[in-house]
């Protein structure tokens, strides 16, 4: 399992610099300067060759991509353009924001998505499950960005329930330590709720689907007619062979959660790095698109290697050795 | 995922209009005259309150701007947004204050300043009573290190140009500062005051290179109204009145701006009472904000006008009466009332009217798709083919009008030019290119026409855009050259009396609006919002925060900490 873990970890790092150099030259010849925020005739054309000069846009391609990289595998992103801070600085402060954004999204998507689920599935064809499907599919087909104004007009502009923006209170610092969590907590609701809800309405149908299917198994007979509960003979026996399928998704969602971010963070001003990367994107801050891609393609590599090893737990006979 | 964010603010829009359903928009017409009279009245209103409270001190409140993006550096040499100068600019102070009517100026932290008799050598005599935020007192010898990092090049100050001129800035003792010339200029005065002085003591060990990433910018100490307190990235900044302000401690505890990108979710929390301000909210708006009772709107007009650039590199354009043509073709102020509800003027040409140099009595082409018609007749175009388009020597009349994605309302301008166009035989294609792309495209002359804006700035010149020494730069993009016109902006840039540099502007923007190089379309209101809480609020064209000292919060009505989202 370790090997495993190791050779995987040693595979990502060829594709992780792979990645960066295709990118590198994608951004780097997509049409448009990071001087052209600069469209301002007070501006004295020499100042912006000064600044491209101190930026080294003056380079040639190649020399500034294996200067880049060097800094890189020393573990140095360079300075934001646009935000005049080291590009590690804008990541610490993003990234954090966004994993919370992210794991409260995967709470929604798996805890509802598995218990509407296996709702479902132990009242096949009833009421209940048809109109869960329904949400499901409603759910599941909105538009994550559409999802998240109309939470926003009704939850915070017509009932006031909710905060409409930011990671917390601008008076957080004067809570009290429940305050703070509980603050937190209210700040995140409709962001982690428009981030996860598609995702688990997905969940649920898979979970759905899987549990059904495993239910009319022969070892699900037995374990019924040794006469356990039903609760044991779902939650001990069907459960954990269902799920399987459903680890799979874990892997999948992960990209999934990031891109949605971007969209997210911006209507609930989320200070997360999806907003930083597309501001970046708008103002060609190179250093800093480059990081944040190194970061979500980081971070998918890892998520796909995370479900693999959960793998193992749900399903023993998985082994990778 | 580019595309998912143009979506985004589609829905956003489609959002707002749902929102704005939902608030009610009935009786439109008659309101909506009574409201802009309202909304006319700020200052006048503004004035008689603070008459009312006479010599009482408010003190308190927090006021809470919503702003779509956040700053770069708190550091007027080291930042390039509008998110910044916002916030530095209650931070930092300059040695004269300009005066509400953009050409005068009054004392700062300059107490008084002379011309010697040569004019060369300017003379500030600073006050002796200001400190910096760290309680350091500040001295002529902050002016002469601010003016040698704002002039060295590797500092990369963006307007830097605007000391050309100054050869050197000197501190003669402690509050005495003399600034040297090379020539005698009009604007001698507004070059001298046009870098605010920073504090050396905080800032001399850094070297120039690196002031764009120095750590001051994210933790400034200043000497104006206002303290630096917090910064937190991406989502808020927070100033505190400055006890010590040499002018007296500003009437509001704090000012806050907080990071909004969605224009939709700043709408909301403007309605909500989550913020405070919204400055320069856009036009569809307006109905909606002007009938919220919390909310009182401030409308005055803007620094900026919207205008369409015909390539006069192409022979389309070259010919100036088939620009004036399609000029005459446009109505502009349809295109006011229509796209923009009647929330500005068009553009009367290359100068605002807040401007001295403006000249009210300049003539305008005519709204006149007729005599339009007959023009470009009489230059050889018109339908031969018949087949609905103008043609000539067997080439019809398309071009295409481009523009910067991002931009919803120039957008709209140049679907219903199309659509004018259309009826005149003209075929106008829409091109919309993401911001930086539209720069480079416009930079390599690669247009036939274009609709863009410009923000004029507080000094009265035509050289940047107009004159043909400038036709190769970024300005003079369209490819205007006209020698008269050189020749009166050479001469008014230099011409000390103002009635007389006021007679060659003149006669220069008529042959500029004659000429037809531009169709000046719009100059739009700068429209803000302000819950109505705030008194004694006065903006104006040169900046909504001009008067931000005055602003206060009647006791009552001071939200309890905590109550602030």
């Amino acid at each position: 399992m370790t090997a495993y873990v190791i050779r995987r970890v040693l595979h990502a790092i060829p594709l992780l610099l792979g990645i960066l150099t295709i990118l590198f030259f994608l951004v780097h010849l997509a049409p448009g300067d990071p001087t052209a925020i600069y469209f301002n005739p007070d501006v004295d054309p020499e100042a912006i060759e000064l600044m491209r000069e101190n930026l080294g846009l003056d380079q040639p391609l190649h020399v500034q991509y294996f200067k880049w990289m060097t800094s890189f595998l020393k573990g140095d992103f360079g300075y934001s353009f646009g935000l005049h801070r080291p590009v590690i600085d804008v990541i610490k402060d993003s990234f954090k924001n966004t994993a919370v954004l992210s794991l409260a999204a995967i709470v929604v998507i798996f805890v509802i998505g598995v218990l509407v689920g296996i709702v479902s599935a132990m009242r096949q064809y009833s009421f209940t499950d048809n109109v869960l499907t329904f949400l499901a599919f409603f759910f599941y087909s909105m538009p994550s960005f559409w999802f998240g104004l109309m939470l926003l007009l009704i939850f915070s502009y017509k009932l006031g329930l909710f905060p409409a923006s930011l990671a917390a209170s601008l008076d957080y610092e004067s809570f009290s330590w429940s305050g703070k969590i509980a603050n937190r907590l209210h700040h995140l609701a409709l962001p982690a709720l428009t981030l996860g809800l598609g995702g688990a309405a997905g969940v649920a149908r898979y979970t759905r689907g899987s549990l059904l299917e495993v239910i009319r198994q022969d070892y699900i007979r037995t374990a019924r007619s040794k006469g356990l509960s039903e609760r044991t003979v779902i939650f001990k026996h069907a459960l954990r062979n269902a799920l399987i399928t459903v680890v799979t998704l874990f892997g999948l969602y992960l990209p999934f959660l990031f891109s949605g971010a971007v969209l997210v963070e911006t209507i609930f001003s989320w200070p997360g790095m999806g907003r930083v990367i597309v501001t970046a994107i708008f103002q060609r801050d190179y250093p800093l698109i480059m990081a944040n891609t190194f970061v979500f393609a980081g971070a998918v590599v890892l998520g796909n290697l995370l479900a693999d090893i959960i793998y193992c737990f749900v399903d023993p006979r998985i082994r990778y050795d | 995922m580019l595309r998912d964010v143009g979506l985004l603010r589609i829905v956003s829009a489609l959002a707002l209009a749902g929102l704005m359903a939902l608030a009610g928009c009935g009786e439109k017409a008659d309101q909506d005259a009574a409201e802009r009279q309202e909304a006319d009245q700020g200052p006048e209103d503004a004035a008689s309150a603070d008459a009312e409270t006479g010599a009482v001190r408010h003190r308190g409140g927090t006021l809470i701007i919503g702003t779509e993006a956040d700053a770069d550096a708190l550091n007027p040499v080291a930042s390039s947004t509008v998110q910044a100068s916002d916030v530095y600019g209650n931070l930092f102070c300059y040695l004269c204050k300009i005066e509400p009517d953009m050409q005068s100026y009054g004392p700062w932290m300059a107490e008084s300043w002379e011309f010697s008799d040569d004019r060369l050598t300017l003379t500030f005599h600073l006050r002796d009573d200001i400190y910096w935020h760290d309680g350091v007192q500040m001295t002529a010898a902050d002016v002469e290190y601010s003016f040698s990092i704002h002039k060295n090049p590797a500092c990369a100050w963006s307007i830097i140009r605007w000391l050309d001129h100054i050869t050197s800035v000197t501190a003669v003792d402690s509050f005495t500062v003399e600034v040297k010339f090379d020539e005698v200029y009009p604007y001698q005065l507004t070059d001298a005051n046009v870098f605010r002085p920073l504090p050396k003591h905080l800032l001399e060990h850094i070297p120039p290179e690196e002031m764009r990433t120095a750590e001051f910018n994210r933790n400034p100490v200043g000497n104006g109204p206002f303290k630096f307190k917090k910064w937190v990235p991406q989502q808020y900044i927070e100033l505190t009145a400055n006890d010590d302000y040499f002018l007296g401690r500003p009437h509001l505890d704090r000012v806050i701006w907080k990071v909004v990108p969605d224009r939709t979710n700043l709408l909301t929390q403007l309605e909500r009472g989550e913020i405070d301000f919204y400055h320069h909210f856009p036009p569809e708006a307006y109905e909606r904000l002007s009938k919220n009772p919390n909310l009182k709107i401030y409308r005055f007009p803007s620094r900026s006008y919207t205008y369409v650039a015909w390539n006069l590199r192409n022979p389309l354009f070259a010919n100036r009466n088939v620009r004036r043509a399609l000029n005459m073709a446009i109505n502009r102020q349809e295109i006011v009332d229509q796209l923009f509800y009647g929330l500005g003027k068009p553009a009367p040409g290359p100068f605002l009217p807040f401007i001295w140099a403006y000249d009210p009595d300049l003539k305008q082409l005519p709204y006149d798709p007729e005599q339009s018609k007959r023009i470009l007749a009489e230059e050889g175009w018109e339908d031969t083919d018949g087949d609905g388009w103008l043609d000539k020597n067997g080439l019809k009349f398309e071009f295409t009008m481009k523009t910067n994605e991002n931009n919803t309302q120039r957008k709209d301008i140049t679907v219903v030019l199309q659509d004018k166009f259309e009826d005149l035989g003209i075929k106008v294609k829409p091109v919309y290119r993401e911001w930086t792309m539209f720069v480079s495209e416009v930079q390599g002359r690669d247009f036939d026409s274009v609709v863009s804006g410009w923000s004029t700035g507080i000094k009265a010149d035509l050289t940047t855009y107009w004159h043909s020494k400038s036709i190769d730069d970024k300005f003079n993009y369209v490819g205007y050259s006209n020698p008269r016109v050189d020749e009166l902006i050479d001469l008014a840039k230099m011409e000390i009396e103002r009635d007389k540099a006021k007679e060659l502007w003149s006669e220069a923007q008529q042959i500029i609006v004659d000429d037809a190089p531009y169709c000046f379309l719009l100059n739009l209101d700068d429209l803000n919002a302000l819950h109505r809480r705030f008194k004694n609020v006065r903006m104006i064209t040169y900046g909504w925060d001009y008067y931000l000292t005055e602003w206060y919060v009647p006791e009552e009505e001071i939200k309890r900490a905590g109550a602030t989202e």
